[in-house]
C-alpha cells in the first residue's frame, strides 16, 4: 500500500512537468534521490511493521497455550481439595465407611493484616504450633493451610474471632461409622485421604476418585479477588462381601476368647464356602481407623492374611485329603499308631500312645504318627503336590494388602526329616485365610473358590463397575470331600473338637495345636501354642467355614480346648444370622454316621446336646427373613430410650447410638431429618435406629435452632491434630 | 537549485491537477491550499479515543488503589486529551511555514537546550531527571520538547544548507546540535526518548541527502558511548535479560516476560475488553508504557494488530505529506514529524514484544502520560498543516 505511489508512468509525469515547473523556482526542493530515500524509510518502518506482527502471531497463536499456562501459573493459586472416597458398605448396604464434609481453614498472608496477631489468636483456639504458623503467615504465598479438617466447635470460634484474610474450604474427611469394627478389613486412610492399610489401600484407585482444586484468582500481590472450584470426582463405590452383623459377633467373641486364655491374639475368618464370600474377618487386637494415631503396630497388623503360622494338626487335612484322593486309604483303613513313636531318618517323633486305629480315628484323635506314615505313604511330591493345589504357599488373592504367602518349600528342597513334619503341620507357615479356603474346598465338594472381600464396585453413579466372579477350581474328586467331610465330623462329635459341636446343626472340623518356635531359643517351644479350630457347618450343606486361631494362651492351650468353642459360638451366631433352618436332633444323627467307621467305642462319649441349647430361639427361616436384622437376638431387653438426633451430624449421631448400644444406618447428607424409631422410643440393643441426613435441615437449622453446645461439652479431644 | 522532475503524486491527483492547474497556480505561487488530510486526522483522532478507553481499562485497579477513584486516570487522560486536541486545532491552522522563522527556531532550541540543562540540576523525580514540576499538577518533560526542537531545528537548518547538504561541515553541525539534545536527554536518563531522537535525526539527516557514509562517522562518538554504558554492570545484566528473558524472569527479565504472558495469554481475540489480568500488577505502568500488553491480552491478536496497522498507515498518510510538500522544510518537517510519531510506537510496540531491550518510552496518543499525549497531538496537527500544502 505504502509503495502504491513510487513509480508513476513516465509519460504522466513528463506532462506533470509543465505544470509543476513554474512553482519550481520558489520551491527550495531537494536532491534528486530525495524521493527514493522517502521510499528507502518507508521500506525500513514496513520491516519493522512485519517484525511486529510476526512476533504477534508468534505470542498470540504459536505460544498462545503456554503463555496462558503460565498466567494461570500466576495467576492462580489452587488449594488441593480431598477426593470424596466412595462409601463403602457391607453385603446389605449397611455404610462401613463414609466421607463426610469437614472445613479446612486456609488464610491469604496477603490480606491478613496483622500475621503475629492472628497466628497468636489462632495458635491458641486451634491447639497448633504457633510459630510454624505465623512463618506461614508471613509466607510469600497466596494461600497457606492454618488447619485443615477442623471440627464444628473450632468453626464457629473461628468464624467468631472475624480476622480478615480467612477462607473456610469444604474438604471431605473419611468416617468409619462402624468404628472399630471390621478395621483390618477396611483399613484406614492418612491425612490427605489416601488409603494406607485394608481395602482403602488395595482399592485406592478406585474408592479415591479425584481430588478437586479451589483455584484463587490472585493479583501480583497475592491478593484473591475472584475463585472458582474444579468440583471432585467422587470414587467407586464398594460393597463387601461381610455381614456388619456377624462382623459384630465374631469380633466380640474374638475379644472374649483372647481375653479369657490371656493370649496374645487371634483371629477368626468366616466364609460361605460355595462361593467364597467372606462374612466376617477379624484380628485382636484391633483399633479404630477413625483415631489410627493412637494404635500400635501390633493392633493394626491383619493378622489373618499378613502372618503365617505353624498350622499344627489342621494341616491334616491336606494329608488325608491327598491319601483319599490317590485311593491309598479308606476312612477305615487300619494304621498302627506306634504306641505313639516313630522315627524318621534319625529324628524320633513322640506322640500319644494309640495303638491301632481306623484312618477316620487317627484323624478325630490327631495322631500324629498315622499322619506322618500317610505322608510317607504319598511320598513328598505328591504330597507336595497337594499341598500346592490346595492353595497353601502362594496368595489366595483376596483384597487386602501384605497378604503372606505362608511358608512352604518344594519338594525338590525337603531334607530328610521333613515328611515327619509336614503332614501333621509342622515346618510349614499358612495363613488362617489360607487354611479357612481349604476347609471350605473340602466342604464345597472338593472345589477350591477364592476367598475374596468385594463383591461389586459401583460407580458414584450407580453404575455397576465390577462385580467379583471368584476363581475356582478342583482340588480333590467330590467323592473325597465327601468321606473327608464325614471325617471331620467325627472329629467334632468323637475326637478332639467336641467342644466345636453346634446345637441344632452338624459340625465338621479339626483341632490343631502347633508349638510355637522360641525366638530365644530356635527350637519348638513346650509353653507357646497357637490353638486353631477350623471346621464348617452344616455338614450336609456348608454354608459357612470358619478359622478360629488363638495366639498364645496361657494355661490351656489346646486347639480342642481354646478355639473349638469360639467356633461353635460363632458357627452357630452366624447360621441363625444367614437363616440356616436348624436340624431336628443333629447329634443322634451325626452319631448313627459316625458309627460305621467305629472300632473302639467312641459311642460312650457321644453326650448329646443339653437340651437348652438344641431348642435355643431359632428363628424359622421366614422369621428371620422378615425381621430386622439384628432384633432377634435380644427382643427382650427394650430398655433403651431412643435418642433424639434430629439437627445432629452423622459423626455426633453415631457417637450417641453407640453410647447406648443402637446401631446406626444413614442415608443421604447433612445433618439428621428423619429418625426411626422416634425420639423416646424404647427400644432394644442393637436395634438399627434409620435417620435421614439432609442439607434442607442444615439451613433450617442455622436459622432456628438453639446455639450448639458449650464448646467444653462436646469432645474435641480426638487426639492431637497436626497439619 | 535543483529540478523537481521525479515527485510523484497519485494519478487522480495529477489529473485533477492538470484540469485545476492554473487556477491552483494563480491562487498561490508557491502553494497550493488543500483540504486537511482526513484520513489522516482520521487516525489520530481514533487512536486517541481508543488509547483513552484503553488506559482506563488498564488503570482503574490501579486507580482505585492508589487514588481510591478508578477514574482517576480517564479523568487526566481526558483533560489532557481536551488540551491536546485544541493544540491540534491550532497547529492545523498555523501554517507551517511560521516555523521556519529564525525568531521561532532560534528561541525555541536555546530554550529547550536551557530546560534540559535545568532539569538536570532540579531534584531527582522517580529518581530520574525528567520533570519540572511547579505546583502539583503542573510537570513539563523537556525531552518531549526536545522532539519538536529537534525536527524543528534539523528542518531549518537543512532547508538553509540545500545547497551545502553533501558537505562535511552541514552534517557536522547539524549532528552537534543534535548530539548535544540527544546526549542531555540520555543524561537524565531517558534513553528511550534518546534513541528515538537518534532515530529521527537519522531519518531526517537521510532524507535531506546527507551521503549514507557520513553516517559511519557517527561511530566515533556512539560506539565509546555505549560500551561506557555497557560497563555498567546492571544495563550489562538487562541485555542479557533481553536476550534470554525467560531465564532471568524474576529479576531483570519480569517486565518482558510479564508483558509476553500478557499478550499471549490474549491469543487471537483476546480475553474481553477490561477482562485482563495481568493489569493486577503483575505487568509494570500498565496504563503508560506496557499499555500495549493490556491491549493484546484484552483485545488479542485482533485489536493488537489493528493498532499497529493504525500507525502504519498513520506512517503513509505523514510521508504522503511529506511528499506532496511544497518546500523542503515542509517535507523534513513532515518525515521528522511522522517518524517521531510512529517510530515511538512501534518502539514502544518492540519494548512490550521484548524486540528490542526494555525501555520506558510511551505509546504515543495511547499511553496515560499529560504532556506527552499533548505534544505528540500538536505533532501531529503541524503534521496535518503540512498536509494540507501541496505543490503549486
Amino acid at each position: 500500500m505504502l509503495e502504491e505511489e513510487d513509480a508513476p508512468p513516465a509519460q504522466l509525469v513528463r506532462t506533470g512537468r509543465a505544470s509543476y515547473q513554474s512553482a519550481a523556482n520558489a520551491m527550495s526542493m531537494a536532491h534528486k534521490s530525495s524521493d527514493r530515500r522517502l521510499s528507502i524509510i518507508q521500506i525500513a518502518i514496513v520491516l519493522w511493521m512485519m517484525a511486529i506482527g510476526a512476533k504477534l502471531l508468534w505470542l498470540q497463536v504459536k505460544q498462545h497455550d503456554w503463555l496462558l499456562t503460565r498466567a494461570a501459573h500466576q495467576q492462580q493459586a489452587a488449594i488441593d481439595l480431598s477426593p470424596m472416597r466412595g462409601v463403602i458398605t457391607d453385603r446389605n448396604g449397611d455404610e462401613l465407611a463414609r466421607s463426610v464434609a469437614v472445613k479446612s481453614l486456609y488464610a491469604s498472608p496477603a490480606e491478613i493484616g496483622d500475621a503475629s496477631a492472628a497466628a497468636d489468636s489462632l495458635s491458641d483456639l486451634l491447639d497448633i504450633d504457633r510459630d510454624e504458623l505465623y512463618k506461614r503467615l508471613t509466607s510469600g504465598r497466596a494461600a497457606v493451610a492454618v488447619k485443615r479438617k477442623l471440627d464444628d466447635d473450632e468453626v464457629a470460634e473461628v468464624s467468631k474471632l472475624a480476622l480478615p484474610g480467612l477462607r473456610f474450604v469444604n474438604e471431605m474427611k473419611r468416617f468409619y461409622v462402624t468404628g472399630a469394627t471390621a478395621s483390618h478389613i477396611l483399613g484406614f486412610v492418612d491425612f490427605d485421604e489416601r488409603g494406607v492399610g485394608g481395602i482403602e489401600l488395595s482399592y485406592d484407585k478406585v474408592i479415591r476418585g479425584q481430588g478437586g482444586r479451589l483455584l484463587l484468582d490472585v493479583d501480583a500481590l497475592n491478593k484473591s479477588y475472584d475463585h472458582s472450584v474444579e468440583e471432585p470426582v467422587p470414587g467407586a463405590n464398594v460393597s463387601l462381601t461381610i455381614d456388619l452383623m456377624i462382623q459384630n459377633h465374631v469380633e466380640k467373641a474374638l475379644a472374649e476368647a483372647v481375653k479369657s486364655s490371656h493370649a496374645r491374639g487371634g483371629t477368626i475368618v468366616v466364609l460361605r464356602p460355595a462361593t467364597g464370600e467372606i462374612l466376617a474377618l477379624a484380628n485382636y487386637p484391633s483399633f479404630d481407623p477413625n483415631d489410627v494415631s493412637e494404635s500400635t503396630e501390633i493392633q493394626r497388623r491383619d493378622r489373618a492374611v499378613e502372618t503365617a503360622f505353624e498350622p499344627g494338626s489342621i494341616f491334616k487335612l491336606v494329608t488325608y485329603a491327598a491319601a483319599l484322593n490317590e485311593h491309598l486309604i479308606r476312612p477305615d483303613t487300619p494304621i498302627d499308631c506306634g504306641g505313639g513313636q516313630i522315627k524318621i531318618a534319625d529324628r524320633i517323633v513322640h506322640d500319644h500312645p494309640y495303638g491301632v486305629l481306623t484312618a477316620a480315628q487317627a484323624l478325630a484323635k490327631s495322631s500324629n504318627v498315622a499322619a506322618i506314615k500317610i505322608g510317607m505313604k504319598l511320598g513328598n511330591e505328591r504330597l507336595a503336590s497337594y499341598i500346592e493345589r490346595f492353595g497353601f504357599g502362594r496368595r489366595t488373592g483376596i483384597e487386602l494388602p501384605a497378604e503372606s504367602r505362608g511358608l512352604f518349600q518344594p519338594a525338590s528342597e525337603w531334607g530328610p526329616t521333613t515328611i515327619g513334619s509336614i503332614p501333621m503341620g509342622h515346618e510349614i507357615g499358612v495363613t488362617a485365610v489360607q487354611a479357612a479356603a481349604a476347609y471350605a474346598c473340602i466342604a464345597n465338594g472338593g472345589e477350591w473358590v477364592k476367598p475374596h472381600l468385594i463383591s461389586r464396585i459401583k460407580s458414584a453413579s450407580g453404575d455397576v463397575l465390577e462385580e467379583t466372579q471368584p476363581e475356582r477350581r478342583q482340588v480333590v474328586t467330590e467323592a473325597t470331600a465327601a468321606t473327608l467331610k464325614a471325617m471331620l465330623e467325627g472329629v467334632v462329635v468323637q475326637g478332639t473338637g467336641k467342644a466345636a459341636r453346634l446345637g441344632g446343626y452338624r459340625a465338621a472340623g479339626k483341632t490343631g495345636t502347633a508349638q510355637k518356635i522360641d525366638e530365644a531359643t530356635g527350637h519348638y517351644s513346650n509353653v507357646h501354642y497357637v490353638a486353631s479350630f477350623v471346621g464348617f457347618a452344616p455338614v450336609e450343606n456348608p454354608e459357612v467355614a470358619c478359622i478360629v486361631s488363638i495366639d498364645d494362651p496361657v494355661g490351656a492351650h489346646l486347639g480342642g480346648a481354646i478355639a473349638a468353642p469360639v467356633f461353635a459360638r460363632v458357627v452357630s451366631d452366624t447360621l441363625h444370622q444367614l437363616g440356616v433352618p436348624p436340624e431336628n436332633d443333629p447329634q443322634s444323627l451325626v452319631a448313627g454316621d459316625f458309627q460305621v467307621y467305629d472300632l473302639a467305642g467312641f459311642v460312650a462319649e457321644n453326650q448329646p446336646a443339653p437340651a437348652e441349647q438344641s431348642t435355643d430361639s431359632r428363628p424359622s427361616l421366614d422369621v428371620a427373613a422378615e425381621a430386622p436384622r439384628g432384633e432377634t437376638a435380644s427382643k427382650r431387653y427394650a430398655s433403651i430410650v431412643m435418642p433424639d438426633l434430629t439437627g445432629r451430624g452423622i459423626r455426633e449421631a453415631v457417637a450417641l447410638c453407640s453410647a447406648q448400644g443402637l446401631k446406626l444406618k444413614a442415608s443421604g447428607d447433612g445433618v439428621v431429618s428423619l429418625q426411626s424409631p422416634s425420639p423416646g422410643a424404647l427400644v432394644s440393643q442393637d436395634t438399627v435406629c434409620r435417620v435421614k441426613l439432609s442439607k434442607e435441615a442444615v439451613k433450617k437449622i442455622a436459622l432456628y435452632a438453639a446455639p450448639k453446645p458449650a464448646p467444653g461439652d462436646s469432645p474435641r479431644a480426638r487426639g492431637p491434630r497436626t497439619n | 537549485m535543483t529540478t523537481s522532475d521525479r515527485v510523484p503524486a497519485p494519478r487522480w491527483k495529477r489529473e485533477a491537477e492538470l484540469v485545476s492547474g492554473r487556477v491552483a497556480q494563480a491562487r498561490s505561487q508557491s502553494a497550493r491550499g488543500l483540504p486537511v488530510d482526513k484520513v489522516m486526522l482520521a487516525i489520530v483522532l481514533g487512536i486517541t479515543l481508543f488509547g483513552a478507553v484503553m488506559v482506563y481499562s488498564a488503570s482503574a485497579i490501579l486507580a482505585e488503589r492508589n487514588y481510591g477513584n478508578q477514574f482517576y486516570f480517564l479523568g487526566r487522560q481526558a483533560m489532557w486529551v481536551v488540551v491536546g486536541l485544541v493544540a491540534m486545532a491550532a497547529a492545523i491552522c498555523i501554517d507551517y511555514r511560521h516555523y521556519k522563522r529564525p525568531v521561532v527556531i532560534i528561541p525555541l532550541l536555546a530554550g529547550t537546550l536551557a530546560l534540559l540543562v535545568v532539569v538536570l540540576l532540579l531534584p531527582r523525580i522517580n529518581e530520574t531527571h525528567r520533570w519540572i514540576r511547579y505546583g502539583r499538577y503542573v510537570s513539563l518533560q523537556p525531552s518531549e520538547l526536545t522532539k519538536l526542537a529537534l525536527v524543528a531545528f534539523l528542518g531549518f537548518f537543512l532547508e538553509r544548507k540545500t545547497k551545502a547538504v553533501e558537505s562535511w561541515s552541514t552534517f557536522v553541525r547539524a549532528a552537534i546540535v543534535g548530539g548535544v539534545l540527544i546526549t542531555l536527554v540520555g543524561a537524565e536518563p531517558d534513553l528511550g526518548t534518546a534513541l528515538a531522537l537518534g532515530l529521527v535525526f537519522l531519518t531526517m539527516m537521510f532524507q535531506a541527502g546527507t551521503p549514507v557514509r557520513y553516517f559511519a562517522a557517527l561511530a566515533i562518538p556512539v560506539a565509546p558511548a555505549i560500551t561506557y554504558m555497557l560497563l555498567k554492570p546492571w544495563r550489562f545484566q538487562r541485555l542479557l535479560a533481553f536476550l534470554d528473558p525467560w531465564k532471568y524472569q524474576a529479576t531483570w527479565g519480569f517486565q518482558p516476560v510479564q508483558s509476553m504472558i500478557a499478550i499471549g495469554s490474549g491469543g487471537a481475540g483476546g480475553v474481553g475488553f477490561a477482562q485482563g489480568r495481568q493489569k493486577l500488577f503483575y505487568l509494570p505502568a500498565p496504563h503508560t508504557d506496557f499499555i500495549f500488553a493490556v491491549i493484546g491480552e484484552e483485545l488479542g491478536l485482533i485489536g493488537a494488530a489493528t493498532l499497529v496497522l493504525l500507525f502504519a498507515l498513520l506512517a503513509w498518510r505523514g510521508f504522503r505529506a511529506a511528499r506532496f510538500a511544497p518546500d523542503l522544510f515542509g517535507q523534513l518537517l513532515a518525515v521528522g514529524l511522522t517518524t517521531m510519531i510512529v517510530a515511538q510506537a512501534f518502539f514502544n510496540i518492540s519494548v512490550t514484544l521484548s524486540l528490542v531491550p526494555t525501555k520506558g518510552i510511551p505509546l504515543p496518543f495511547v499511553s496515560a502520560g499529560g504532556s506527552s499525549l499533548a505534544i505528540s497531538l500538536f505533532a501531529a496537527g503541524v503534521l496535518l498543516n503540512v498536509s494540507k500544502h501541496g505543490k503549486a
